[in-house]
């Protein structure tokens, strides 16, 4: 996906959230944050709020919860490593360089983790990557740049004030399964136009894979996003891109 | 007000309400339903999206403001203002509600990043532009601080609702 020199991804993020069997406490945070001080100096905290709500599937009661994170980030504040209950995540911003160093990184924070709490078992693996994407027209035809697009039929106008669509692509049986939403966003120059692609991919099946096999899962992973990125965008917005031949 | 797909491979019943498997449920409906709509799209958030992206959020604070008509000075700024302190984008949301609600339609809110050019000093500010000024704009523009102070006492970044007396473009 960083085959472009006008790269478009905003942030890459890489979360595990591991099984409540997972052997967690509130030290970890602190434990994670001496072994990465010398890359990632500067410490945030930041709280999420989740609410619970009972389904047939997940009865229950419900309840907020709220989840603090506490965010290491990199001299320049591009690459940030987030702890929080049974979780870790891995986001690194704009510019984001390649696959083999976001990958390294992702081993990186994965590999201390793993030598500093026993990993029962994984609840879910994400890797998203977010484009923000800027065309220099007011007036875009989608279907010049996108293959994933709206479709509006032959009824109705083509001018829009703002769309939104979204798709849900299953991967090996239902067990993985990638979000993929195109939306408008606010363009940074007024005579431009400027889009979102938000590829979303996971392991929606609790426990689908081990623990050990997690690295290997977010290698597959990033081959699936990258084509499904290639299959979004057509060849106009490649050249916009400036695809390094 | 965005639409909900509803992705998971069941039904769900909450409140009285069923959501089919697949099914959108536009804005319209969403709008009435919408208290269960937030809760659902949470629920459904956290078990189909990875929600440690920080530049989703962000996008999605701009164009907030955008279909509100706030103005924004300059979006690249304002945006790597937030990158930087993320809490603000909650915090100025607030603050810009209560502006819109407080001084009406005709007023102008402006969005930017103030930045002191010696000191580099910098804050997001909220600029009120109304067509008249008078004791009462200062009067309403420190309530609304005062009510945002005490709700985001913890927000890391600087933040002020100001006026700047322009007159709105």
């Amino acid at each position: 996906m960083a085959k472009y020199n006008n790269s478009p991804i905003i942030e890459a993020v890489c979360e595990f959230k591991f099984g409540k069997d997972t052997n967690w406490d509130m030290t970890v945070p602190g434990i994670i944050y001496n072994e990465i001080q010398k890359e990632f100096p500067h410490k945030e905290q930041h709280a999420n709020q989740n609410i619970n709500l009972p389904t047939e599937d997940t009865p229950g009661e419900a309840h907020i919860n709220i989840i603090n994170m506490a965010r290491f980030l990199s001299k320049d504040k591009k690459t940030i490593i987030q702890v929080g209950q049974n979780t870790l995540s891995i986001n690194r911003l704009q510019p984001y360089v390649n696959w083999s160093e976001f990958s390294s990184l992702i081993q990186y924070a994965f590999n201390i983790l793993s030598r500093k709490v026993v990993l029962n078992s994984i609840q879910r693996v994400g890797l998203r990557y977010i484009n923000r994407i800027e065309i220099p027209q007011k007036s875009v035809i989608l279907d010049d740049y996108f293959k994933f697009r709206p479709f509006f039929g032959d009824e109705l106008q083509r001018n829009y004030s703002g769309f939104m669509v979204g798709c849900m692509f299953p991967f090996f049986g239902g067990r993985d399964s990638c979000k993929v939403e195109l939306t408008n966003v606010v363009p940074e120059n007024k005579d431009a136009s400027a889009f979102m692609l938000d590829i979303d991919y996971s392991l929606i099946k609790p426990q689908g894979i081990r623990v050990e096999q997690s690295l290997e899962w977010v290698d597959k992973a990033h081959e699936e996003v990258e084509k499904i990125f290639e299959g979004c965008i057509s060849n106009q917005l490649k050249d916009l891109f400036e695809e390094v031949k | 007000m965005m639409g909900l797909y509803v992705p998971r491979s069941d039904i769900y019943r909450l409140q009285g309400t069923i959501f089919q498997v697949g099914t959108y449920i536009d804005e319209h409906v969403v709008d009435r339903i919408s208290s269960i709509y937030t809760e659902v799209k949470k629920t459904f958030e956290e078990q189909t999206s990875t929600l440690s992206a920080i530049s989703y959020s962000i996008e999605d604070t701009l164009d907030y403001f955008s279909k509100r008509g706030v103005k924004n000075g300059s979006v690249s700024r304002v945006r790597s203002y937030f990158y930087l302190y993320p809490d603000t984008m909650r915090l100025s949301k607030y603050a810009a509600d209560l502006a819109i609600q407080r001084f009406g339609p005709d007023s102008e809110l402006s969005l930017e990043v103030y930045q002191d050019q010696e000191t580099q000093y910098e804050r997001l500010t909220l600029y009120v532009r109304q067509h008249k000024y008078d004791n009462k704009t200062m009067k309403v523009i420190k309530q609304i601080r005062k009510e945002y102070r005490e709700s985001f006492a913890e927000t890391r970044g600087r933040f002020l609702l100001t006026t700047d007396f322009r007159i709105p473009e």
